[in-house]
């Protein structure tokens, strides 16, 4: 009964206690300096990442704009894989010997695998060791 | 006039008439010198130079050909052209050495060609294919002067035929330390591969050589004057068979000439030695042949010139005294320091 009887006595004095004037006055002026520090000093991985995450923000695109231009761009790249296949010359029929044939503007490549092409045309003439003798 | 008259009247017949035929001689010879000087003075104007470029290779570009050989490695292209209007073609050896099946692209049509003949001393082969073909005439490559414009027409790699213009640079006799079979041209002339055994031709549209070898990619390269080709061409027509001749004597120099040549005999094969009265170790030689001597060197073209069996003047000094020698070679050996063979560049 005399515990209860101090409690209540203890949560009665509680209710007037105040802070000091000084704790009211600098009290947002803490805060603020507190709150820029923790913006000053992140971690870098952080900075690092909000920073990586920015290079993703798209612009505001219409998604049937965006939709056009990633279908032109597969049309160009397939264009221009299929025009380099074309541009090798592939006009040879392979004979029974095994030879090549040419097509009219005369263009030579191997027909089969395994089959080379060598052009001739050495780096240099026929020479003898020993030319001083007759 | 009347003072001409009366003299030619007081003349013989037989006076006036040689001094009437001396002087339509000597007018007639002052016309042709006065237009000869006047054709001289005329300036050739770039237009002019390119216009008989463009007529060379018009005219000579049909005689080209492709040569095409299949062996067990592959195919082997090189360029080859029309010697004659029967179908024989000028070659690089090394595009047909060993091959199984030779062909000749002539106008864009494959030719069956047979392989007439092989010269691995001089480097080039003989074809010869059924059709009646044109032809590139025979030229004179010992008169070519250094800086003469010269005119390929080849096949390189697998382009079509295509011209390339140069100049000669000079006359070597060696490269890389190894000595030729004979004199060659070295022009300034960009080939490319695929065109070994083209034609060289002068601006008058005649043959002069055959391109050989380029020197590494300096943009230049070596030519065998057509004289030599010829020399093999020449043996097949007169004996059926290829005949270079060898004596069998070695030279060297010696440091002082005597009679204005340093080449000094120093060795005789057995086969020299049996001539008799023959040539002898210590002559110092002054000519073979037509060619003359003044060094150890010069008897490069000379050996090259020599036919087995036929009798050839070697000039000579022996103590002090000049003599003339008749030889009579025998076959040369035939036996090159290396194998020839073909510079490859295998296609992708």
């Amino acid at each position: 009964m005399d515990n209860e009887d101090s409690i209540t006595k203890l949560l009665r004095l509680k209710r007037y206690e105040q802070p000091p004037e000084e704790y009211f006055q600098n009290f947002l002026a803490e805060f603020q300096t507190r709150q820029r520090s923790e913006v000053i000093h992140r971690p870098l991985i952080h900075i690092a990442w909000d920073r990586f995450s920015s290079l993703f923000v798209m612009p505001p695109i219409p998604r049937l704009a965006m939709a056009s231009s990633v279908l032109a761009a597969v049309f160009t790249a397939a264009f221009i894989l299929n025009w380099s296949d074309d541009a090798e010359p592939s006009s040879l029929t392979l004979t029974s010997s095994g030879a090549v044939q040419l097509d009219s503007k005369n263009q030579i490549t191997p027909s089969k695998v395994g089959s080379t092409v060598h052009y001739v045309l050495p780096a240099s003439p026929v020479s003898y060791a020993s030319a001083r003798s007759f | 006039m009347y003072s001409l008259r009366v003299r030619s009247a007081m003349l013989p017949p037989a006076v006036s008439n040689f001094l009437k035929c001396l002087t339509i001689v000597t007018a007639t010879s002052s016309m042709a010198l006065t237009l000869q000087r006047l054709h001289a003075a005329e300036p050739i104007s770039a237009e002019r130079l390119c216009s008989e470029i463009q007529r060379v290779v018009e005219k000579n570009q049909a005689a080209v050909v492709r040569v095409q050989a299949n062996d067990h490695l592959g195919v082997r292209l090189g360029s080859g052209f029309f010697i004659d209007p029967a179908g024989m073609v000028y070659t690089h050896a090394g595009v047909v050495l060993n091959a199984q099946e030779v062909t000749v692209i002539f106008n864009d049509r494959p030719l069956p060609a047979k392989v007439v003949a092989i010269d691995e001393r001089s480097g080039i082969a003989l074809l010869k294919t059924d059709c009646i073909s044109p032809f590139i005439p025979i030229g004179n490559s010992e008169n070519v002067a250094i800086a003469t414009p010269v005119i390929a027409i080849g096949f390189p790699e697998d382009r079509p035929s295509s011209a390339s213009i140069g100049m000669i640079a000079g006359r070597d006799r060696q490269y890389m330390g190894k000595y030729f079979s004979t004199t060659h041209l070295r022009a300034n002339m960009a080939v490319s591969r695929g065109e070994g055994g083209a034609p060289v031709l002068n601006l008058n549209g005649e043959a002069i050589g055959i391109v050989m070898a380029r020197i590494n990619d300096s943009g230049s390269c070596h030519i065998l004057p057509i004289r030599a080709a010829e020399k093999v061409r020449q043996d097949l027509v007169r004996y059926g068979e290829m005949r270079h001749g060898w004596v069998g004597v070695e030279v060297e120099d010696m440091p002082e000439p005597v009679n204005g040549s340093t080449a000094k005999i120093t060795t005789l094969s057995a086969l020299a030695n049996a001539m008799p009265d023959g040539l002898q170790p210590g002559d110092m030689v002054n000519a073979i042949g037509v060619t003359m001597v003044t060094s150890s060197e010069d008897v490069i073209d000379a050996s090259y010139f020599l036919t087995a069996g036929e009798v050839a003047s070697v000039q000579i000094t022996r103590r002090g005294q000049q003599m003339s020698v008749s030889v009579i070679p025998n076959p040369h050996p035939l036996l090159p320091a290396k194998p020839l063979h073909a510079e490859t560049s295998p296609t992708p």
